[in-house]
């Protein structure tokens, strides 16, 4: 802190200003566009703080760090385009990944073909890493441990559930996400008695939430995004869907989803890449996970999910990646990427031959009386599971 | 009905000015080998963004020619016919991917799937007309749409990654630059032969009257099945194409509405049943996309709806035939000159 | 049983098909118009709904009128100052342009409201009756007895009104309404208002029953389109009929078949009936030919 303090103070004001240009295509507008102004908060809240000390330290000079953004629609197509307007057009070889699986996959191979390198924090299809690509790296766990986390947490309760059930948007990382958890839960002896899917945009769940109140699953889990899951919950209300355990891929701590829903919220439980009760501390930054949050909210005006931090952190990792490189390269930044090995405000992060980040894990997180408590691993548990789901 | 485009359409070889005619085709004729010649040389003086910006153009401009043949020649709107579009990506993408078949093998089974689904679906389909007709193409569509999304073989709503291509990115964009040149050339080319031809001639006979053209022998159902499949073997080819391209493929953004209607206006802005005109109307219409893209970033939906608000309502029947009437008003304006 | 509670859904989700479908079926069979920009008209009436209700409190079904209103205004307004200037509309001309005016509207929408995902709650939102095995939520109950309120009024509107009389000789045929003294373009645009104003007040029952955002209009509007060949054109007792066919059909295939072909089934209802029976189940056998 100290340091950057007297290096600002040594920065001539007369010396011309070095950028550093990172570049993303996000979902501005669309049907992920709450979760994409989430994501740009993130990068935009760690670009403010890098170049509020300065910069960037690379090869001797401070370079302040500069993002331009694409609206992708949410729109997978567009995505591609767009990542090929920020390498050719644009002349940025430095990328920062969009947001969700099913647009990360496309963008991703874009990146793959010009040889720059990719960043992300939003795509956790397992599918995404399977290509054999070199210039794509990910902060984020993947989807095969999301569920895996609330099921392994469910059958070490005294009182195991023993059935379950699977509802899911028909689209790659809900699809990923359920398929998982089906297979995890017949390894833990948990009968799956429904395992449908819903196509994208659907209106109307009840049809299916009552098949499912038929069968009466001790767990419930859904996947999706944030417009359908609020959908989900109320109508699952409606419906009168009392499964023990309510898990969802996503949908409790993004925000507004417990503004939607005031207190049919509770009790619903979630996967989470991080949370602000974790004590991981930067090594950079000095950060620690609730300085994080505190300073997010206090800044954006609301209390951050884990989609900012995982955000900023793949800002950190280009931080790490320029400084060691000391050059703008993107091949060489690739290379210092490939062996990133640091500790953020995020949690470890060290990428595997894949690209993904074998250094963190998830936790669990109920909702309880409108907080986010961790509950699940007991390592890092703030508080204990409410369970079963208690209705009036 | 095509009501506004058949006061335009002129049929090549007739017309009392013939002079005229000659003249101003030689000089037409001369244009296109010129700007012809241009594109071939494009990816040696071309940046990779305008590259591409010129192979979607091509790319739209066959859609919308394959949309030229069956509405604009025949009468037959058919505003869904994308599927087509994503029934060619998926047959490429499947056979890439879950058969290790090679990209020709791909495109042959994307136009495989295209001709069964016009010789089974195209007769029942084309009992209908106007309004209907492209009610249903568009139903066609989205059922398409949902079936490829519940199948087991395409990954359903995951989507498909299909094998990079090979080479520098650079070489990529060239080889599906002129992949795509190529096939605008084969589609301008098939839709010419199809004009002086007697299938040509009998799908005209169907658009002005349909009654009458049964009447006078014409196997109607199969004339408008024939002129359908080739549309479609032109837009499926395409979407193999585009999936190879794109690398990926995904049920939303093939099976795409906006896509639809897009490459609808394309083909009414150029000038319905002109031979030129989808490749004009997707000039305009990609440029405009790509400026407000890059201009206007909140509002290019909008912008994009407007402009084509306003080519409906004040260049109904499209450039070509707008630019022709200009053409030939100054040709006849200078030979009457010329007599003097 | 299950199936009592599929069905019964189905039907109470007719109600509102129903009254979405109405307005764009009245345009339709009127002025040979499809309008694209229907979906997003039923969005604009679910902000203005959600506008009201979340800052004054109000119960949002109160606020049917506002947005039924503002609707018909700006209806009323694209008829008169666009649509109008379409002579000779083509079909397919008609049809761009009401695709054209759907991107604007959405991307207003986007600009004015944000992308984010919107929806009323109500306080008895989780209360429903529970008649042996079957549940039904009272929001359910409301928003189908307004929606068939809506659409029974609009009904006695086109039968027993003047002007509704004179929409529907304009509709038959144009000429001879304008002969016996029918301001036909003053007409059309009435007609599209009214339109208009049935997608809005639509748009407010589907603000409570469901979550929306600026870019779901279009699958509101592909609804409309089965549910009005199914029923038949410019019949309002078809558009009932299709709207509950379609809910009920709909429940009923998630049981049956793997849920992702939901979509599919109306769909492929639409070709069927296109084929083998064009006129619908209302419909009138001359409409389907003179507006082919």
């Amino acid at each position: 802190m100290l340091a950057a303090f007297a290096g600002a103070l040594f920065v001539s004001p007369a010396a011309a200003e070095e950028k550093v240009r990172l570049g993303a295509a996000l979902s501005l507008t669309g049907k992920l566009a709450t979760h994409g102004k989430n994501v740009k908060d993130g990068y935009d809240f760690m670009v403010k703080h890098i170049n509020a000390r300065g910069g960037i330290p690379i090869g001797g000079k401070k370079y302040k760090v500069e993002i331009k953004y694409y609206d992708d629609e949410s729109n997978a197509k567009t995505a591609v385009k767009l990542v090929e307007k920020l390498i050719v057009e644009d002349g940025i070889k430095l990328l920062l990944g969009p947001y969700s699986s099913g647009v990360t996959f496309p963008a991703s191979s874009v990146a793959e073909k010009y040889k720059v390198p990719m960043v992300e924090a939003h795509g956790a299809a397992t599918t995404i890493f399977e290509r054999g690509y070199k210039y794509l790296f990910a902060t984020l766990n993947t989807v095969d441990q999301y569920f895996g986390n609330i099921l392994q947490m469910a059958a070490k309760l005294p009182d195991p559930p023993k059935t379950i059930a699977l509802i899911a948007e028909n689209s790659l990382f809900p699809k990923l996400g359920a398929d998982g958890a089906a297979k995890l839960a017949e390894k833990l002896g948990i009968k799956v008695v429904y395992h449908q899917y819903y196509p994208s945009g659907t209106k109307d769940l009840s049809s299916m939430l009552a098949q499912i109140r038929d069968k009466n699953p001790d767990i419930l889990l859904a996947g999706g995004y944030i417009n359908d899951m609020i959908l989900l919950t109320k109508q699952a209300k409606e419906m009168g869907v009392k499964p023990k355990l309510f898990g969802f891929l996503l949908g409790p701590t993004v925000p507004g989803f417990v503004d939607s829903l005031g207190a049919d919220a509770d009790n619903l439980v979630e996967p989470v890449q991080w949370a602000k009760s974790m004590d991981w501390k930067d090594e950079v930054l000095g950060w620690t996970a609730p300085q994080y949050a505190e300073m997010f909210e206090k800044e954006m005006g609301y209390e951050p999910d884990y989609h900012p931090p995982q955000s900023s952190a793949a800002v950190m990792v280009y931080y790490h990646a320029l400084k060691k490189a000391g050059t703008t390269d993107p091949q060489k930044v690739r290379d210092e990427i490939a062996k990133t090995n640091i500790m953020t405000f995020y949690g470890p992060i060290n990428f595997n031959e894949q690209g993904k980040n074998i250094g963190k894990g998830m936790a669990v997180v109920q909702l309880q009386n409108g907080k986010h408590r961790v509950v699940f691993p007991s390592s890092v548990a703030e508080g204990k599971l409410v369970y079963p789901r208690p209705y009036n | 009905m095509q009501k506004a485009s058949a006061p335009t359409h002129r049929s090549p070889g007739t017309g009392a000015s013939r002079g005229i005619g000659r003249r101003a085709r030689l000089l037409g004729l001369l244009a296109i080998a010129v700007t012809a010649l241009g594109l071939l040389a494009a990816p040696e003086i071309l940046n990779l963004y305008w590259l591409r910006i010129l192979t979607n153009i091509f790319m739209f401009a066959v859609i919308a020619q394959g949309i030229n043949i069956i509405a604009g020649y025949t009468g037959y709107p058919a505003f869904g016919n994308v599927v087509f579009f994503g029934l060619g990506a998926y047959g490429t993408a499947v056979v890439m991917v879950k058969f290790g078949g090679s990209f020709p093998l791909g495109i042959l089974a994307g136009i495989g799937i295209a001709v069964l689904f016009t010789i089974i679906i195209g007769p029942p389909l084309l009992r209908l007309r106007g309004h209907y007709f492209a009610i249903a193409t568009l139903a066609l569509n989205e059922a398409t749409k949902t079936v490829v999304n519940n199948l087991e073989i395409t990954d359903g709503g995951m989507g498909l990654s299909l094998p990079l291509p090979p080479g520098s990115a650079f070489e990529s964009a060239g080889f599906f630059y002129y992949l795509y040149f190529a096939l605008l050339a084969v589609s301008i080319l098939a839709t010419y032969v199809l004009t002086v031809s007697p299938l040509g001639y009998a799908c005209r006979a169907i658009r002005s009257d349909e009654e009458a053209a049964s009447c006078s022998g014409i196997n109607t159902t199969l004339v408008k099945t024939i002129a359908w499949t080739i549309s479609a073997i032109l837009t499926s080819i395409a979407g193999g194409i585009y999936a190879y391209w794109l690398s990926y493929v995904e049920p939303s953004s093939l099976f795409d509405m906006t896509v639809a209607v897009k490459a609808f206006v394309i083909f009414l802005l150029g000038g319905a049943a002109t031979l030129f005109g989808p490749l004009v109307g997707a000039v305009f219409i990609e440029l405009i996309t790509t400026f407000t893209w890059s201009n206007l970033l909140s509002f290019h939906v909008g912008t994009l709806g407007a402009v084509i608000m306003a080519v409906v309502l004040f260049i109904p029947n499209g450039f070509i035939p707008m630019i022709k009437d200009r053409f030939t008003l100054l040709m006849e304006l200078l030979n009457t000159r010329k007599r003097r | 049983m299950l199936l009592a509670q599929v069905i019964t859904n189905g039907i109470l989700l007719g109600g509102l098909y129903a009254c979405m479908a109405i307005g764009f079926s009245v345009i339709w069979g009127v002025m040979n118009l499809i309008n694209l920009a229907h979906g997003s008209m039923i969005i604009i009436g679910a902000y203005i709904t959600w506008l009201i209700a979340t800052n004054t409190g109000i119960d949002p079904f109160l606020t049917i009128p506002a947005a039924g209103a503002c609707l018909f205004v700006i209806g009323y307004a694209v008829q008169k100052y666009m649509i109008n200037r379409l002579v000779e509309a083509s079909v397919f001309m008609t049809l761009i342009l009401t695709f054209g005016l759907d991107m604007v509207f959405i991307n207003t929408n986007i600009v004015l409201f944000t992308a984010d995902l919107r929806s009323v709650t109500v306080p008895y939102g989780g209360l429903g009756l529970q008649i042996g095995e079957v549940r039904i939520p009272y929001i359910r109950i409301l928003v189908f007895a307004i929606g068939l309120l809506l659409t029974f009024g609009l009904y006695a509107f086109m039968t027993y009104t003047r002007i509704g009389n004179a929409i529907q000789a304009t509709s038959f045929d144009k000429n001879a309404a304008a002969l016996v003294g029918v301001d036909t373009k003053k007409i059309y645009a009435i007609t599209f208002g009214i339109g208009a104003c049935m997608a809005g007040m639509a748009g407010s029952l589907v603000a409570v029953l469901f979550s929306f955002t600026p870019v779901v209009g279009d699958s509101f509007t592909m609804k409309s389109f089965v549910i009005v060949v199914l029923g038949g054109l410019g019949s309002i007792p078809g558009a009932i009929a299709g709207g509950i066919l379609l809910g009920v059909v709909e429940s009923l295939a998630v049981v049956v078949l793997p849920s992702g072909y939901k979509d599919a089934v109306g769909f492929a209802m639409l070709i069927l009936v296109l084929v083998l029976r064009p006129q619908g189940l209302f419909g009138k056998k001359f409409f389907a030919e003179i507006k082919g």
